[in-house]
């Protein structure tokens, strides 16, 4: 299922691809699993093609899809690597968030209270 | 992927208006919306493509083939605002008038579409809504195999629910590769969701032609309670008011304007009005 909102601040091509990130990190879409069409998924979600290009391109880019010539796009089987390097990033920024937190004085109830705000701004 | 669509320094002299040196080119598999304020040229543009207007100058090519090449016709949709049918034919007799011009004609296709656009084969052409008049246009020119669809207006005059309807069939089509709309309309919400790319043009010329998110992405609308001096001129198509303003800036633009102006997303449709407010009351 992927939703895009039309109110959001978000390009909707911004949106498709971190929804469907998402299910190939959460293991929803499995490896060599083939995605909707591009055209299709344009004309299913009432976006432009180059909306979904544009998206899909971008997973490409960031080695989470793969392209067969004439047949589509299909996820790569490597979403426990790519799901590996972000937890290990979300490590890093949490470190950086908190030594930064606590130079300024911050308890960890305000630190904690800064993500859940950053969590939940985040999904409109 | 070449163009489906290429023009360059088209011209068209009338008394009293001219298209001048029109170029813009639309790649093949793209919905490309046509806008512009009434008698901007659009509909002169659409004819000298089609060969239905003699072009003062420049050079036209559709999917490829250079104009006067008549092959190019059977790979292209033509719709105009007002459809062109014998008023006495039911959509047998249409399809027995057009299908000896298409190659291509898909009888089983044709008879598919009649029935999900729910038009009865067997009613005359006069009898029918402007809604159903227009589907019974797509029906046609989506059973010839059409790779190139040119549709001027299709959307107006219709409700909210036909025009609707006429962008799922849009959209629908558009599924396949290789195929590409061109899409005149001042209906440009219609234009927000589906068209690629957006070729504007404004008393004979090509305003703007290009990615539409692009476009759209550039400007936005300002609003606030006095414009700075220095600010002035980056509005366009400024409106002011006892104790405010609302412009169009790009982006760009917008940085050090004092902290009560409002900054929106433009629409397409707000893009046109601004510009074509600025180009009237300058």
């Amino acid at each position: 299922m992927i939703i895009v909102s039309l109110q959001s601040e978000v390009p909707a091509y911004e949106q498709i691809k971190a929804q469907i990130k998402a299910q190939i990190l959460s293991g929803v879409l499995t490896a060599d699993e083939p995605l909707t069409s591009m055209r299709q998924l344009a004309r299913d979600l009432r976006v432009s093609v180059i909306t979904t290009t544009r998206a899909y391109g971008d997973l490409e880019a960031e080695g989470l899809i793969y392209t067969v010539q004439g047949r589509g796009c299909f996820v790569k089987g490597n979403a426990e690597l790519v799901r590996g390097q972000y937890l290990r990033s979300v490590d890093d920024s949490l470190k950086a968030a908190a030594e930064k937190g606590k130079a300024a004085g911050l308890s960890l109830l305000e630190l904690t209270s800064k993500l859940e705000e950053a969590f939940y701004g985040q999904r409109d | 992927m070449g163009n489906a669509i290429e023009i360059k320094n088209l011209c068209k002299e009338y008394p009293g208006f001219a298209l001048k040196d029109v170029s813009f080119s639309v790649p093949s598999g793209l919905c490309c919306g046509f806008v512009g304020p009434n008698g901007a040229g659009k509909t002169t543009t659409l004819k000298a493509m089609l060969g239905m207007v003699h072009k003062s100058g420049g050079e036209i090519r559709l999917l490829g083939k250079a104009d006067g090449d008549v092959t190019a016709k059977e790979d292209i949709g033509v719709m105009f605002d007002q459809p062109y049918f014998q008023e006495d034919w039911t959509p047998l007799d249409i399809e027995k008038g057009i299908k000896p011009f298409y190659r291509g004609w898909d009888g089983g296709q044709y008879r598919k579409y009649l029935a999900q656009f729910g038009l009865d084969p067997k009613k005359k052409f006069k009898d029918f809504s402007r809604g159903m008049k227009m589907k019974l246009s797509f029906a046609v020119h989506l059973s010839h195999g059409a790779k190139l669809l040119i549709l001027d207006e299709p959307t107006s005059g219709l409700d909210p629910v036909a025009r609707d309807e006429m962008l799922d069939i849009m959209r629908e089509h558009l599924v396949e590769e290789d195929r590409t709309i061109l899409f005149s309309t001042h209906i440009t919400s219609d234009l927000e969701r589906i068209a690629d790319m957006i070729v504007y043009i404004s008393g004979g010329s090509i305003s703007f032609s290009g990615d539409k998110d692009e476009l759209v992405s550039r400007h936005c609308v300002v609003r606030g309670g006095r414009l700075p001096e220095e600010k002035r001129r980056y509005a366009i198509g400024i409106r002011e008011y006892k104790d405010g303003y609302e412009c169009l800036m790009e982006t760009d633009n917008i940085g050090g304007l004092p902290p009560d102006a409002v900054t929106e997303r433009a629409t397409i449709g707000d893009v046109v009005v601004y510009m074509e407010r600025r180009s009237r009351y300058a």
